[in-house]
Order: C-alpha cells, then structure tokens, then sequence
C-alpha cells in the first residue's frame, strides 16, 4: 500500500523543507502534500521545489484546518493518508512509520496519534468533558484532537471534513460511529510551538460546536438546547491578546 | 454537445445554465457526490442528467465516456478535486476542460499543470472596480495567463489621454482596434483614426500596460 503524507501549512517557510524531506524518507511515502493558507512567505515555492504536490485550500476565509485536510485528501493518489503537523521541531521518518503501522499490519483503519506530554488546554477543557458526556467510548483516548492521523483513503471519503478546528475530533466521532477501527499510538515527544491562550478561543468554540452538532445528531441532546448553547458560547468575548 | 460538470454548488449553476444557452439541444451530465444535492439539481435542472457518483469513481467515468464527452467543467468546491479531474480529462483527451476555482491563489498552480482555461471568478473584480473607479478606464477584455499579458481596452476620455495612448502604441508598435463613439462598430486604422470618445483596445504586455497607468496617473508622458 502506497502511503500520501499531507501537511497542511501557512507561512511555514522554514519549516517546509525539513517536513518533506523526512517524510518521503519514510518508507511507503510516494507522495508529500502541502495544502497552503495563503502563505505569504515562500511556503509553496520551496515546496514545489522540493517535488511536493502543493495546493491553495479552497477557501478564502480562514481558519481552515478542515479545509485544508479535506483537499489534501482529494489530491492524494495513496492508499494511506498521513496527516501531520508541520512544524514539529523533532519529526522524523520513524514518527510517520509509527502513524501507518497499524493500517498496513492490518491492525487498524485510522490511527489517532499521542504524545508523552499533557493533553492540551482546549483538550483538557473542553473536548474531554463534552466526550465524557456524549461520547464516554471516546473518553480512552489520551488525545483526541491531535493532528497526527493516518487513515485509509476509502474511510476518509466516506465522511464530511468540518472546515476548522473541530476537523480532528468530527473524524474521530464520525468514523468510531461507521465503526471503522480506531487505534490511538503513542508517537513519543513531540516539539512544537504553543498557542496562546487567546488564539485558542476559535479553537475552543470550534471543538465544542463539532461535538455538540454530532450529539444533536446522534439524538443525545436537546437540538434547541444545543443551538442556544453553542450560540451563547461564540459570542463569549475572552478579552483577546490579554489574555495571552 | 455533450457536456459534463462535475458539483452541485453555485459555480456548477452558472456553467451548467451557460451551456443549456450555448447549446440547448445539448446533453449535459451534472456528476455530485451526495445524494441531497443530486435530488435539488434534478429539479433545478429538468433538462440535465444529474448522476450520483463517489469522488473517486469520477476519473473511471471519464475514462469510460471519453470518447463522449466534447466539453467537462469540474466546479466542485473543492480545488484539489478541479485539479486532479481537470488533469485526468486532459490525459484523456477531452477536447475542452475547464477548471472553476475556488481560490484565486490557485491559478497559477493550475496553469503549471497545463490547464488551459481556468476560470477565476475573482479576476472581474479587478477590471470591474477599475471601470467604476478608475477615471483612465482601462479594463481588461482578455488575459494571456501563461504569458502575462492581455487584451485592454482604454476609453479615451479626453485629448490628453489621447495623445498619451497614441503614445504608448507608437513607441511600442502595439496591435490596436478602435470600437467607435458613434456607432459602437469596430474599426481598424492608424493611431490618428482614434478619436475623444471612443475605446482603443491594445494587446500588449501586463507589465507595459502598468507602467504606463502609473505614468499617466502621476501625470508624467
């Protein structure tokens, strides 16, 4: 099975090159992806250069984690996908290895990647008490929004791509629903640059409105009640860079 | 004809009842990939063929009907999959493919890939607010992507922005048609045929065309 590698990225210029050169290093990997924001720095440059298929996200608004996943599935010509951050300091071959093992073992459909340090904040905060309340299955998982997956091509069309920062946790719920088989891998330490806290509030909204939507669906909350809350909780105001 | 485009979005609307009007007797096969909206375009278009299919079964349908298929429009809300049917039709050899994009910055990725005719619904943006804005009137009528130049039209609007187009297209040798003030008919001649009033449409270099706009607005010859 050939395996596609996608980074999604917005001006990630020095990181760009490290990230293609260690995945096509992995073994399996004909393919590198980069799906840009609309970078301003030289990103998709570098990137063509390093014989990356490169695409611009279909979107003009951003954020569009979401977006940028969904096309970097489309583009992808593997049988495996391998999503990954690109600015992890330390990524190497072996960390997307780890990734697809399951999948090509035959062990797994979708592997959620984790990390030997503490879950995030918008993890700890927010998706793990909502999955504890609609989704306690999914309460296992260290990690639930992480951005390290792989999966088969054919599950990953079977499902619609949120367009922000609820992808990772929509792919989770949604494919644990088809019962697709999930595997959560520990990928070791990973080391990347933090958010602060106040570029997490999209984030957070995010999240708790791709959960919410799918408990509505899935007949396990109130729609009314959902709407009202997810409406309250966008027009939160966090006070912005102070909080940072 | 037969036509084929792939989406059921907004920018599949507008090919679709484009090319009912180019060619109503035409076959026109519109390809979605959920099931709601393939029941909306069977009513919105009656006179259409809306055909359900997953996102990769769209290249074996190609593949399959290649012989077929005279025109294919992918205009799904996705570039990635533009690109990728867009490049399958050409290795197929359909006669004419067109990519629909979703975001501007795309194009030239797209023109890379040695896709002909891209359509960036964006771009009339540029020549439509320089037509209500701009007081030189230079519009663009047609662009030369792969080349960086075009087809622009100037209204001559009055003598010394007459003067300096005859400029422009004398220094420079420039292909040039006038389309008449009186009688909006196109006419061929030399640059002192143009008159106040009517519109001179040059092909030349983008970048010629800039330095010559900005000349003019900082009011130099």
């Amino acid at each position: 099975m050939d395996v596609s590698v996608v980074f999604p990225s917005k001006n990630r210029e020095r990181y760009v090159r490290k990230a293609i050169c260690t995945a096509f290093k992995a073994r399996h990997v004909r393919e590198v992806i980069i799906v840009d924001g609309g970078s301003t720095d030289n990103t998709v440059e570098v990137a063509l250069k390093e014989n990356a298929k490169v695409i611009i996200q279909s979107n003009l608004v951003y954020p569009g984690k979401g977006v940028a996943m969904r096309d970097g599935a489309y583009l992808s010509s593997g049988d495996i996908i391998v999503f990954a951050d690109i600015d992890i300091a330390n990524l190497t071959p072996q960390f997307i290895e780890k990734l697809y093992m399951p999948i090509m073992m035959g062990e797994a459909e979708f592997v959620k990647g984790c990390f030997g340090r503490a879950a995030g904040r918008v993890t700890e905060l927010v998706a793990k008490p909502l999955l504890r309340m609609f989704y306690p299955e999914l309460a296992r998982f260290k990690q639930p929004l992480s951005g390290e997956i792989a999966g088969l091509k054919k599950v990953f069309y079977q499902v619609e791509f949120e367009n922000g920062w609820g992808v990772d946790i929509g792919l989770l719920i949604d494919l644990y629903k088809m019962g697709v088989r999930i595997v959560e891998v520990d990928l070791g330490f990973k080391e990347h640059e933090m958010k602060p806290l106040h570029a997490l509030t999209d984030m957070a909204y995010q999240v708790a409105e791709a959960i919410l939507k799918r408990a509505v669906r899935d007949r396990k909350i109130d729609e009314a009640w959902a709407k009202r809350y997810i409406s309250a909780i966008s027009e939160i105001d966090l006070g912005g860079a102070g909080y940072a | 004809m037969r036509s084929v485009v792939i989406g059921g979005g907004h920018l599949a609307y507008f090919a679709v009842t484009t090319l009912r009007e180019i060619d109503p007797k035409g076959r026109i096969i519109v390809i979605e990939f959920t099931f709601e909206k393939v029941e909306m375009l069977k009513k919105t278009f009656p006179y259409a063929e809306a055909v359900l299919s997953s996102i990769d079964k769209v290249e074996e349908y190609i593949t399959e009907n290649r012989s077929l298929i005279d025109v294919l429009v992918s205009a799904t809300d996705s570039d990635a999959l533009n690109l990728r049917y867009a490049k399958h039709s050409i290795k197929n050899e359909i006669p004419i493919v067109v990519a629909i994009l979703n975001n501007p910055l795309n194009e030239p990725i797209f023109v890379k890939e040695n896709i002909r005719y891209v359509i960036n619904p964006y771009k009339t943006i540029i020549s439509k607010v320089k037509e209500i804005v701009d007081k030189f009137r230079v519009n663009i009528i047609y662009e030369f992507s792969r080349i960086n130049a075009g087809i622009y039209a100037f209204k001559i609007e009055n003598a010394e922005i007459l003067r300096k187009v005859r400029g422009l297209i004398l220094k420079n040798d420039l292909p040039f048609f006038i389309v008449s003030s009186a009688d909006n008919r196109i006419r061929a001649g030399s640059v002192g045929d143009i008159q106040i009033g009517d519109v001179v449409c040059i092909s030349c270099l983008d970048k010629d065309i800039r330095s010559f706009l900005e000349r003019i607005r900082e009011g130099g010859s």
